[in-house]
């Protein structure tokens, strides 16, 4: 066991080197980048001489070389001048010492460009961060809670009316584009001109954010629950749109997973050998049946580990509901590379090791499972 | 003896105390279902009109090709699926009559032992916590008394104490068979359905397998129901032997009596497949023309006309009656116009 951890995270090391490697390059060899668009439309007047989108690129670093701004991202610049380079250190560096990057391999990622120019990225990510995890997590649960009930129904009774119904539900979950989902969501539920309020008088929802910035008006739920901008119940009914979008999307696999994995444990051998026992239905397939189909589930749900951290792009740009997967879109939207670079830095990081986590899981779910 | 007094003897009325288990009837048809609204479209006629006794103390053989329906009869017989028509009597009740807590009781006095020991044991489950679960689930004994019952069962198949604590898949296929036995075993049953209990183990295994059932069935006074695609090892076996062909028992007698004196020409072609252990010994087989036909769609008349050597035009047309023509003390059962 101890062999083997040793030799997978020597692995997973190469594993993130060449990952990083990946997402430089991609965002680097790609056209475009912050200064391609600085002078168009500018008149004779308001353009920037060479000189002056050279001082730009040495306050940002992108003066370097290409495979020097790779080292500098992931090692820092600070130890740059020991070695003589001072010249492709940032402006500010070069100044001031403390403002030098240490790169990403002592987690710094440097200052974000545009979406909040001058701030750390960390800071940008750890504030975005507990939002991200309060939507996905609640999106899986409620989607668990739901689907595996389900799965189990659909494979006890396979075949059934209420099987159909689930294998069609799942269908349409998986089929239907998140985007116009959350958006007729928010069509028929959001708002005061909403169907929900306006033809069943019902108190309607709000359309998107984390939490109010007004007191709430008459006739939303926000209102009739009396909560007040910014608490722990304004916050909870912003998340239910955005939950429910994306626990439909998540329900419709997860049902899909304990169906199929219910059905190869039910024809095996020892659930008919349980029901010989003596033991009741009930028993035969929760104690039996669910304990060995619940072992490729922990494996899959494991690997959204990652998903959990990293947000959904989607669903949190539809509600625009600040969560990682909204930063993103938006560093994207806003060539912030520092910003973009760090979010696909870590999530390459997390499914690394949910990739770890769920061998180690494995090996404690499955007595059959050793690691050699 | 004429047509109609023959017919009266195969509603088998000959139960008498020494009958353990009566099945009478039992057919089992299996759905085939297509199309988008799943509609019946067929029944696959997996065991079709069986009626056999197995007597207290006794091992009944229960042979046939793959597919005839040997394992839907020892399960159906155990109600661990529900029959299409058809009594089953244990002990002078019929199970499927049952409810649902009688038959929790009655699970005490019948078990199972299934082909594959790499299936039948919950691989998240120590073999000593699935030996015992029998036992708690019928209330019998303290954990700590369990706990001694089961280091005792494992004994009695060759196994040691510590193995309880150990999965299923730390064993050997032939251990996985003991621990099987064992399970079985530890409800004190009366009657085993033996479900080919050795097809799966390598043959120096099976030899092993089979002496252990022996031992047992002499120990604890037990009934079997030993289903087997294997001639050698239901002679080995069996007291009585039934020949099944295509979900209906084809022949039915003492073992003794089979082997010396088949009369079922589809009997007389399984016993002719039978390898015998010298080189010098010639034979002449029988060798069966075409295939097993479907159970979807069994032929005409007797089922085993389109194969069978010997076959009339009559064969075709209807179906023979199972009925006995040995004579007082040895009974002979066999479905065959050309025997008759």
């Amino acid at each position: 066991m101890i062999n083997y951890l040793i030799r997978r995270l020597f692995q997973m090391m190469v594993v993130i080197l060449l990952s990083s490697m990946a997402i430089y390059a991609i965002m680097n060899l790609a056209p475009g980048g912050p200064l391609s668009g600085i002078n168009l439309g500018a008149d004779r007047k308001s353009r920037l001489s060479p000189e002056e989108i050279r001082r730009i690129e040495e306050f940002l670093g992108l003066h370097r070389p290409l495979h020097w701004r790779y080292i500098v991202w992931l090692l820092g610049e600070d130890w740059l001048d020991e070695v003589g380079l001072k010249s492709l250190q940032r402006t500010s560096c070069r100044e001031i010492p403390t403002e030098c990057t240490r790169g990403v391999i002592r987690f710094d990622f440097g200052d974000s460009w545009r979406l909040a120019a001058g701030q750390k990225v960390i800071d940008l990510i750890w504030f975005r961060l507990p939002n991200t995890l309060l939507l996905m997590t609640s999106a899986t649960l409620l989607s668990l809670l739901v689907a595996i009930p389900i799965g189990i129904y659909s494979a006890v009774r396979q075949y059934s009316l209420l099987d159909y119904a689930a294998t069609t539900f799942a269908f349409f979950g998986t089929a239907m584009p998140v985007f116009w989902f959350g958006l007729m969501m928010i069509f028929i539920f959001s708002g005061p001109r909403s169907p929900w309020h306006q033809v069943l008088g019902l108190p309607y929802l709000p359309t998107g954010n984390n939490y109010s910035l007004r007191p709430p008006q008459p006739g939303s739920l926000l209102y009739v629950l009396g909560a007040t901008p910014g608490s722990p119940l304004d916050r909870a009914v912003h998340l239910i749109l955005p939950t429910i979008v994306l626990s439909l999307l998540y329900m419709a696999g997860w049902s899909r997973y304990t169906r199929s994995s219910m059905l190869e444990v039910l024809r095996q051998d020892y659930v008919r050998t349980a029901r010989a026992k003596g033991l009741v239905e009930r028993v035969v397939i929760m104690k039996h049946a669910l304990r060995n189909a619940l072992i490729p589930i922990v494996t899959i749900l494991t690997l959204e580990i990652p998903g959990i951290f990293s947000g959904a792009v989607l669903t949190e740009t539809i509600f625009n509901y600040k969560g990682m997967g909204r930063l993103y879109y938006d560093a994207l939207q806003a060539d912030d590379w520092p910003v973009v670079m760090a979010l696909l830095f870590i999530t390459a990081l997390l499914v690394v090791f949910a990739n770890l986590l769920a061998d180690i899981l494995y090996t404690i779910v499955d007595p059959r499972i050793r690691l050699e | 003896m004429t047509l109609t007094q023959m017919q009266v003897q195969t509603s088998l009325d000959l139960s008498t105390d020494q009958d353990l288990v009566v099945v009478r009837g039992l057919k089992k048809y299996f759905p085939v279902r297509r199309g988008l609204l799943q509609r019946v479209v067929a029944w696959v006629k997996a065991v079709d009109g069986v009626s056999f006794t197995i007597r207290r103390g006794e091992t009944m053989g229960l042979v046939g090709e793959s597919g005839c329906g040997k394992t839907t009869v020892g399960r159906t017989i155990l109600r661990l699926i529900e029959p299409t028509a058809g009594e089953v009597y244990f002990e002078g009740r019929n199970i499927f009559a049952l409810t649902k807590p009688e038959l929790k009781t009655l699970r005490r006095d019948m078990q199972i032992i299934f082909q594959d020991p790499y299936s039948s044991l919950d691989p998240r489950m120590p073999v000593g916590a699935s030996i015992a679960e029998g036992l708690a689930v019928h209330g019998i004994g303290t954990p700590k008394e369990r706990f001694e019952m089961v280091v005792d069962l494992l004994r009695k198949v060759g196994l040691e104490d510590y193995h309880a604590r150990r999965y299923p898949h730390e064993f050997s296929g032939g251990q996985r068979q003991r621990i099987v036995i064992a399970r079985a075993l530890a409800l004190r049953p009366k009657f085993i359905v033996c479900d080919e209990p050795i097809s799966a183990l390598d043959v120096s295994i099976q030899a092993q397998i089979i002496n252990l059932l022996k031992e047992l069935q002499e120990e604890f006074k037990l009934t079997y129901l030993f289903i087997a695609h294997n001639l050698s090892v239901i002679e080995h076996v069996s007291d009585r032997v039934a020949v099944m062909y295509l979900g209906k028992i084809v022949e039915l007698t003492s073992r003794e009596e089979l082997y010396r004196n088949p009369l079922h020409p589809y009997t007389q072609a399984l016993l002719s497949a039978v390898p015998i252990p010298d080189p010098t010994l010639r034979r002449e087989r029988i060798l069966l023309k075409g295939d097993v036909p479907s159970p979807l769609n069994p032929p005409s008349g007797c089922r085993f006309h389109p194969r069978c050597p010997v076959a009339t035009r009559y064969c075709a047309q209807e179906e023979p009656p199972f009925v006995n023509i040995g004579t007082r003390g040895q009974e002979h059962w066999v479905a065959c116009w050309r025997v008759m």
